[in-house]
């Protein structure tokens, strides 16, 4: 067993300090100053480092030709790789293209009336002037309707005042009330938390939706209460 | 080499120039073809071979001094080593018969290694006496005359691990040596 904080008697021959190991790997150590049982040791590495013999540098000529031949070679074929940067030319030539394919797609969908507000009126107002009418687009489309705009069906229940503030998807009476009691006139009244959970998914549809399955539509509501059976269309756009 | 010397042949050497690069052959062809015998005789020359053009191939993207340009000899063929290593793993291999494995070694290495130390023997020796681990640390080391940061990147180890792998390998050498003198002894008395 080894003796503690130290190498056994067998071993102890063999010690050799992290600095000593270094002086021996470097070769600073002459082989006549190497610690007794480094002299071998300080021998083969002084061997392994020592100028190469006559026969290690035959067939020089021919590998140094061939080096050289592969050297010449990839000079030759590296410029003809293609770069990463691309050159100015280039970049016209891939700008030109993007606007000779988008100006037919734009022009196209400006006719149809189908761009957003803003690009739909610059389309029309740049496509005007030379000669193309396009429609302007309407200022009452795709405008939301308020959720208060449109009466929502008639609850009998107590008004809750602090629901409706806090949450107006609240107001309304939630589809798992219709579940609750499915042909009932009077739902009972949420509490403040069961009415915001419930008015997240479920704001404006009737309770009926949810009987007929239409209200599990996770798509927003935008005063589609009407009977709009929870498709996120309003009457408007219809 | 100078490091101004070094920048001029390198230089000279990525134009194609024969003096250059025969200047960089005779400087780094001896160290890289001991450090391949040390890991891998039967490859040492093809693995070698495939080094240098790898390093002409890549000569033009290599910026550095002449010590980073010899720790990035080593790498490459250490990189070549290690597929040469993987090629011959997925070949399929010959039975050898016990009789060769049984049949003793012409030389040992240790014993020629005590009296006349030639660069293969001492080269052998290693070989045989180390794990290979060891033994590579301790060849790019000498032979390489890198430094333990630089080792340490080649062989993807920390510098730590580095300087452990070569204390093991000399104890083990020194081991080696004095047991070798011991048998020695008790056949001769």
């Amino acid at each position: 067993m080894t003796r503690r904080g130290g190498f056994s008697g067998d071993m102890s021959r063999f010690a050799l300090d992290a600095d000593a190991a270094e002086r021996l790997m470097t070769g600073v150590v002459d082989i006549a100053d190497a610690p007794p049982g480094d002299v071998a040791v300080a021998r083969i590495l002084r061997a392994l480092r020592a100028a190469p013999d006559g026969w290690e540098l035959v067939g020089e000529s021919d590998a140094v030709e061939q080096i050289a031949a592969a050297v010449v070679l990839e000079r030759t074929v590296r410029p003809i790789r293609p770069s990463r940067r691309r050159s100015p030319r280039v970049a016209v030539l891939s700008a030109t293209a993007v606007v000779v394919c988008a100006l037919p797609l734009v022009g196209g969908l400006a006719s149809a009336g189908a761009l957003p507000e803003p690009a739909q009126d610059a389309a029309a107002a740049v496509l005007g002037k030379v000669g193309i009418s396009v429609p302007i687009s309407d200022p009452s489309d795709n405008r939301p309707v308020p959720a208060s705009a449109v009466p929502g069906p008639p609850s009998t229940a107590a008004p809750n005042p602090g629901v409706g503030a806090a949450n107006p998807g609240a107001g309304a009476p939630a589809p798992d009330a219709g579940r609750l009691a499915p042909g009932s006139s009077s739902a009972p009244v949420p509490t403040e938390e069961e009415g915001h959970q419930r008015g997240k998914g479920a704001s404006g549809a009737r309770p009926d939706d949810e009987i007929h399955g239409a209200g599990k539509d996770d798509r927003p509501h935008t005063g589609g209460g009407g009977g709009d059976g929870g498709n996120g269309k309003s009457n408007h756009e219809r | 080499m100078a490091t101004a010397e070094f920048a001029e042949v390198l230089q000279a050497a990525r134009r194609g120039s024969h003096q250059a690069i025969a200047v960089l052959w005779r400087e780094l062809h001896p160290r890289l073809l001991r450090f391949l015998r040390g890991l891998e005789p039967v490859a040492a020359e093809d693995v070698e071979a495939e080094t240098w053009f790898v390093a002409a191939r890549d000569l033009a993207d290599f910026d550095g001094n002449e010590k980073q340009f010899r720790a990035w000899m080593f790498t490459i063929a250490r990189n070549r080593l290690i597929d040469w290593r993987r090629h011959e793993a997925r070949r399929p291999r010959t039975a050898v018969t016990p009789d060769v494995l049984n049949r003793p070694a012409d030389d040992d290495p240790a014993a020629t290694a005590l009296d006349v130390v030639g660069t293969e023997a001492a080269v052998a020796l290693v070989r045989s006496c180390l794990p290979r681990d060891q033994a590579e640390v301790i060849l790019l080391r000498v032979i390489g005359g890198l430094g333990v940061d630089e080792v340490a990147a080649i062989v993807g180890k920390r510098p730590g691990t580095v300087r452990v792998l070569q204390h093991r390998g000399l104890r083990r050498l020194t081991e080696h040596f004095t047991r070798s003198v011991v048998d020695r002894r008790g056949v001769t008395e």
